[in-house]
């Protein structure tokens, strides 16, 4: 891990989330903490925001430590400092549930689609759906489980209609449908959300609410290494 | 080797008529022998467009249905050498002929031309039907606008699921001024979506409209930029690698008029 990524700052809804090394000697990072928080005065000027530390297994004189150093400080306007994780979670632990979701695909039903789903077509099946080939405007997707698509989403796409699918997703190279459902949640999408056609993206849902991020190499790993963590 | 050409929209108004009667001239011109076929029953206008209204005796639904030999219906264009058109009846509708009857008829023509030139009707119904039954070779039209780039995806669809695989697509009515604002769909757009092979691209061009009412095709004169885009599809069609027009020489006054004083693109 390169020196500049022993603390990262992550902005959230919720607050911020201070992402600790977890090979780094405690006095490093410490140091490091130090000095990204001086150098982001700037941004949090007077801002009151919550804040959690992730990442690393901390003793409790070390939680004091740091915990003493917010308190001194007078950069950040701090209203609550999230409880610390009891074991070192990576921060992308939601993969995790994509992975585990992967691996009930292995075995259920999955229909293939090879071809353009073009305007016109509907393509309806109880389980997953992996198509090969763009989704057309017009064109329509609704499976009970799963949908992967190697292609533009571009047309009606819904997943998880069979309830037995508790966290549904779909995967596709360019996220810009027409309308997205998963679950009973539908939500149209606007024209003006320009999305990178260039990375596969993922669409899931969370609290009722669909959101759609970047599915890399980086977060790839994080779903591989979460499974690792777990001992699968 | 014959070949059963279907021309084919989905929508209406972009232009498959015009199309069928340009890139048939354009054929004949090349020393081919063609037959167009109007598959447009009940809304006839190849035979408008092609101003060979008044010749008409026999129609489609009359070989059809045995009242007279094909020979007897088709009107021989004597302005080009070994151009035809079976027009289509104008008092029956789609559900007068059957998809069986089109391929048998088409099967038929096929043995004495080299071109069968289908000009479709709008729509996905029986006259759809009809005209894709017989078909070798579909040449898509469509125009820059969302709407008929939807249904010329539908059509394609359609057609991959009757067997005809082998289409090309012509992006009709494109306004380089409009593209270039940024106003109207490019190219490169088009084609990503529907995923097919591109044959032509023909620019707005005014002339269409004076010779289609005329009923000249503007393929058969030489000076617009339109009649040369669908010659060079006839090229395309008959296999030779032409390279696309350059749409973007001004072609009116005061392009001209910029050009010959150096301003001008």
């Amino acid at each position: 891990m390169g020196e500049g990524n022993i603390v990262v700052f992550k902005g959230t809804v919720d607050g911020i989330v201070v992402i600790l090394d977890e090979q780094a000697p405690f006095e490093e990072v410490i140091s490091y903490f130090k000095q990204k928080l001086n150098e982001s005065k700037a941004f949090f000027k007077g801002s009151k925001v919550g804040i959690r530390f992730k990442g690393r297994l901390l003793s409790s004189d070390e939680q004091e430590v740091l915990i003493d150093i917010l308190r001194r400080q007078n950069i950040i306007n701090i209203s609550f400092v999230h409880p610390f994780e009891n074991e070192p979670i990576p921060y992308d632990e939601k993969m995790l549930w994509v992975k585990n979701e992967l691996d009930t695909m292995n075995g259920s039903l999955t229909h293939f689609y090879y071809g353009i789903i073009r305007s016109g077509i509907e393509v309806e099946y109880p389980g997953n759906v992996v198509v090969f080939g763009d989704i057309n405007p017009g064109g329509v997707v609704k499976a009970g489980g799963n949908v992967i698509v190697f292609g533009i989403v571009k047309g009606k796409i819904h997943a998880g209609l069979d309830a037995n699918f508790k966290a549904p997703f779909i995967i596709s190279k360019g996220m810009t449908p027409i309308q997205i459902g998963l679950k009973n949640v539908i939500a149209p999408c606007s024209k003006e959300e320009k999305i990178s056609l260039e990375e596969f993206q993922i669409a899931y849902l969370d609290n009722e609410q669909i959101y759609i991020d970047v599915l890399d190499q980086k977060s790839i790993n994080h779903m591989l290494l979460a499974n690792e963590n777990q001992g699968v | 080797m014959s070949e059963v050409i279907v021309v084919t929209s989905g929508k209406g108004g972009v232009g498959k008529t015009t199309t069928s009667a340009n890139v048939g001239t354009a054929l004949a011109l090349q020393g081919k022998s063609v037959v167009l076929v109007d598959a447009d029953i009940g809304l006839r206008n190849l035979d408008v467009v092609m101003g060979l209204e008044n010749r008409i005796v026999y129609d489609l639904v009359d070989v059809v249905e045995g009242r007279c030999r094909l020979k007897q219906a088709l009107i021989k264009d004597k302005r080009f050498d070994g151009l035809f058109l079976l027009p289509a009846a104008q008092t029956r509708d789609k559900n007068a002929v059957s998809p069986e009857q089109m391929k048998k008829l088409c099967d038929t023509l096929k043995e004495e031309y080299d071109y069968v030139i289908l000009d479709c009707p709008a729509g996905i119904e029986q006259g759809f039907q009809n005209a894709i039954a017989g078909a070798d070779r579909a040449l898509i039209v469509t125009t820059p606008e969302v709407s008929a780039v939807r249904d010329a995806d539908r059509i394609i669809g359609l057609l991959e699921s009757h067997g005809v695989s082998n289409m090309q697509l012509i992006i009709n009515r494109v306004r380089m001024h409009m593209v270039k604002r940024g106003d109207m769909m490019a190219m490169d757009d088009v084609v990503e979506i529907l995923a097919v092979d591109l044959i032509g691209v023909v620019p707005d061009d005014e002339l269409i409209v004076v010779t289609t009412n005329k009923g000249e095709p503007a393929s058969a004169e030489g000076n617009s930029l339109a009649g040369k885009a669908f010659k060079n599809i006839a090229s395309r069609v008959l296999g030779e690698d032409i390279p696309f027009l350059d749409l973007n020489t001004n072609n009116n006054f005061m392009g001209k008029l910029k050009k010959v004083f150096g301003f001008g693109s």
